[in-house]
């Protein structure tokens, strides 16, 4: 479904990624996983084509997307997360997620069950201003925002930063469940989360790609005290 | 494709690039400084006297002069105020004023630098005080901008109000040229005598700018780049961001209030246009043309404008539009500047003759 | 002496709201650009003028402001589309080329209609005087201020109550997250201008039988409109909303003893604002 291939990029003159390549298909939960300021969230974002990549191919759904901007790329079917939670804050709950839907060409058509299923006091929070609510509120209002265009790829930043060890787990049940239709690849922090529900795992050091494999396959090279621990 | 990756094994290449080579504070050498000098003093204080366009010639020594002060606070630390035009005409009003109604003497010259520097200091703080770092930075640039204009426009009131009757309202400060202003009892500065002004001019503003330049290549001139780029930075670094700004605005307001003491000497008349800002908006357009990013950038700058604001003027009456359009091609077309293009060209020619 | 005080506040509430309606303009842009939009002052002049040659043309006001208003739109996205979206993130350039333009159209104008004062439309039916209770005070100010508010609900409708108005407020919190759900910000910039400067210069026709009708009109109408924007809070809608009638009024008042007054008054009270509460009444972004 997605194809990076020998990505490099970076902000203006300082480089952060280096000849980068990862893949996500169809049905799979991918995460990558390193220390702080490895470039995850940079990858992430040259994904999404926030920031720009000076060489390499990206892919999605056999398309070349690498250079498209980035409102192209959002309406092909891929939703973002940021890690800053990037929510409207004069906007309020209802309209920060009626405008994805608007951006996307949709129609609400069962996909706000499933998020206020997922989360309900967002529902409490209908019509209030999106900068007013608690911190994991909004962390729950900008993964509501990424789930409600049912996207083709969810890329998540660092969601389980700042939510309830309850709520991570709801919604890690939330993502099996739609993984057949909703690829999604995600940078993560918390390694035993991430572990817990991938297919497979990027471990990034220094912006690239230092090990790739399946869960197993982490655990049996013992992955991560080669690469995250100290 | 499990386990460690072709990847991994670039890593170890993968290292930090290398430290950048090259001196921190780069000193042009002793002859260039000597040669460069000495080609600046025969432009100010002889070439005045051997050609017909000698007020030009003045104009662009006097502005050269104020357009480098300026671009110390413009260019190299990013403040954009459009209000030295007032430090400028205060300066020159004072002078002026106290010259013709309390004494005519070489002290009032002193004197109008200090009050227009005073004013400098106190727009400044104004503008600054309110533009810390934890406000987005278009949003400084944009006090900056707003207390210059209302900077100007105040004083543009106080100057054709209340204060009309010594500075001649609309008409601007006449008669001047008969005072001429006393040094000692003997000695006395004509401001009708060109030939006495035109040393003063040439004499202050080369001094002014050779200290000026030394403080551009010291390590306050480091910082003022800095700041330009990324304040907080420099604020982590330990710097008070906001003294040294202030810092950097008097003195070019220093500059403003030099050049407009020289102006009045050169010219024995100062009038109120100077407090617009479109006054001062020439400044930002000489800066741009001629580099923000160099010294003498805003000399090459003053020359060209100054040149092409002579030649255009003579053909039709639309100077602000032609203005207008080069200030847009420049912004697009030439960021930094004409100035870093001639600044290579010995560099450029010198390859050429090799090549020869 | 009750027959000077309802004048003035008449006279304060035209041209305030009137200044609101500019300063609206401004405030989106700096909002949404982070650029202090110096060249719609011109366009606002630009409006007056081109509403002026209508009515020579046609005898008809609201066709006047409506081609005024139409003229300026173009004019706003030209400039947009050229120059203005190629230095959105750099202040000082964005700066520098609103500056450029307010420049080169103010001469323009001057050098196409020329340097003094024109007479602007006055159409008859408008031009009475009306009677608040024993006051006599002149119908067209009632009808600027009418016509203003009427712009100004009709602006709000929009941002408030629309899709596009939806995504015009979702752009001004955050624009890469606008453009990571699909829509083009870009355009959304292009759309703001544009109606901004076609408000602009409606404002421009309407406001010429008050403010005169001269090359620089456009040029005294900003430097009230950025005191108003200051006040109000860069970037806030409500905010220009609500000082601008209050620097109208405040303006009117001190006309009374003096043109130049006025104008100190002003920005004695903007340098005032700047020190006290940066960032006016309702700016809390940024």
């Amino acid at each position: 479904m997605l194809d990076v291939r020998h990505l490099n990029a970076g902000y203006g003159a300082s480089q952060v990624l280096f000849d980068l390549s990862l893949r996500v298909a169809a049905g799979e939960i991918v995460s990558l996983i390193g220390r702080n300021g490895v470039g995850k969230t940079s990858a992430l974002k040259a994904v999404m084509g926030l920031i720009r990549a000076s060489s390499g191919e990206i892919e999605f759904d056999g398309q070349a997307i690498s250079r498209l901007p980035t409102h192209r790329r959002g309406r092909l079917g891929i939703a973002y997360v940021p890690d800053d939670r990037g929510i409207f804050v004069n906007l309020s709950t209802a309209e920060n997620l009626r405008l994805p839907l608007i951006g996307h060409h949709m129609r609400e058509n069962g996909s706000l069950d499933l998020v206020f299923e997922l989360f309900p006091i967002l529902k409490e929070r209908w019509k209030q201003r999106a900068g007013t609510l608690s911190g994991g509120e909004q962390q729950m209002l900008t993964i509501a925002r990424g789930l409600v265009v049912r996207p083709r790829l969810l890329i998540l930043d660092e969601i389980s930063e700042g939510l309830a060890p309850e709520i991570i787990s709801r919604c890690c049940d939330t993502f099996r469940a739609i993984k057949a239709q909703t690829a999604i690849l995600l940078a993560e922090q918390d390694v035993r989360a991430a572990l817990a529900i991938s297919d497979r795992i990027y471990i990034l050091l220094n912006g690239a790609v230092a090990f790739e494999g399946t869960v197993a396959e982490v655990h049996e090279q013992r992955a991560i005290e080669k690469y995250i621990s100290i | 494709m499990a386990g460690e990756t072709a990847g991994a094994a670039q890593l170890r290449e993968v290292e930090t690039p290398p430290v950048a080579e090259g001196p921190l504070f780069r000193r042009p050498s002793r002859i260039r400084y000597i040669v460069g000098y000495a080609i600046l003093a025969c432009l100010f204080l002889v070439l005045p006297f051997h050609t017909a366009y000698d007020t030009l010639v003045e104009d662009i020594i006097v502005w050269s002069l104020f357009a480098i002060g300026f671009n110390l606070a413009f260019g190299f630390t990013g403040m954009v105020s459009l209000g030295h035009g007032v430090f400028f005409g205060v300066a020159a009003f004072t002078t002026g004023i106290l010259a013709m109604f309390w004494t005519p003497s070489v002290i009032t010259i002193p004197i109008g630098v200090a009050v227009g520097t005073l004013t400098a200091f106190c727009v400044g703080y104004l503008s600054l005080k309110r533009a810390r770092v934890d406000v987005h930075k278009a949003l400084r640039i944009a006090y900056l901008v707003l207390i210059s204009i209302a900077a100007s426009y105040i004083t543009m009131y106080i100057f054709l109000n209340p204060l009309a009757k010594y500075s001649g309202g609309d008409m601007g400060l006449l008669g001047l040229v008969d005072y001429p202003l006393r040094l000692t009892s003997h000695l006395q500065l004509d401001l009708k005598a060109h030939n006495q002004t035109y040393i003063v001019v040439g004499v202050v503003a080369l001094l002014a700018i050779a200290l000026l330049q030394r403080i551009a290549n010291s390590p306050a001139g480091l910082v003022m780049r800095s700041i330009r780029e990324n304040e907080i930075r420099v604020g982590f670094l330990g710097y008070n961001t906001f003294r040294f700004k202030l810092l950097v605005y008097t003195l070019s307001g220093f500059v403003a209030s030099l050049a407009g003491c020289l102006y009045l000497l050169r010219s024995g008349f100062i009038s109120v246009d100077c407090f617009e800002f479109s006054f001062t908006s020439e400044l930002v357009v000489i800066c741009l043309l001629g580099g923000r990013n160099t010294f003498f950038g805003p000399m090459v700058g003053t020359i060209i404008f100054m040149i092409l604001k002579d030649v255009i003027s003579a053909y039709t009456n639309s100077w602000a539009l032609v203005l207008a359009i080069v200030l847009i091609l420049s912004v697009f077309y030439l960021p930094a500047g004409l100035g870093p293009t001639f600044a290579s060209l010995p560099a450029r020619l010198l390859k050429a003759c090799k090549k020869a | 002496m009750g027959l000077l005080i309802v004048t003035q506040l008449i006279s304060g509430l035209t041209s305030g709201v009137l200044l609101s309606l500019i300063a609206i303009g401004i405030a989106l842009t700096f909002g949404l650009l982070k650029v202090v939009n110096l060249s719609h002052a011109p366009i606002f002049t630009l409006g007056a003028y081109i509403g002026l040659a209508t009515y020579r043309l046609c005898g008809n006001f609201w066709i006047a402001i409506l081609l005024g208003a139409l003229i300026a739109g173009l004019v706003g996205v030209i400039f947009e589309r050229l120059c203005i979206s190629k230095v959105y993130d750099d202040p000082v350039l964005g700066f520098l080329v609103t500056f450029a333009l307010m420049m080169g159209l103010t001469q323009a104008i001057r050098m196409v209609w020329g340097p003094g004062n024109q007479l602007a439309p006055q159409p008859a039916y408008l031009m009475k005087v009306v009677y608040l209770g024993a006051i006599p005070v002149s119908s067209y100010r009632l009808f600027a201020i009418l016509a203003g508010l009427v712009i100004m609900g009709g602006m709000w409708l929009f941002i408030a109550k629309t899709n596009v108005g939806l995504i015009v407020r979702a752009t001004l919190d955050n624009k890469d997250m606008v453009n990571a759900f699909g829509i083009r910000s870009a355009s959304v910039l292009t759309i703001v201008f544009g109606l901004g400067s076609a408000i602009a210069g409606a404002c421009g026709v309407i406001g010429s039988p008050i403010f005169g009708l001269f090359p620089d009109v456009g040029g005294q109408m900003l430097v009230l409109c950025f005191v108003v924007v200051v006040m109000g809070g860069l970037g806030s809608i409500r905010g220009a909303m609500l000082a601008g009638p209050i620097i109208g009024i405040v303006t009117s008042f001190t006309a009374l003893i003096s043109a130049g007054l006025s104008n100190v008054v002003v920005f004695v009270l903007m340098a005032i604002i700047l020190l006290v509460k940066p960032m006016g009444f309702f700016g809390d972004k940024l």
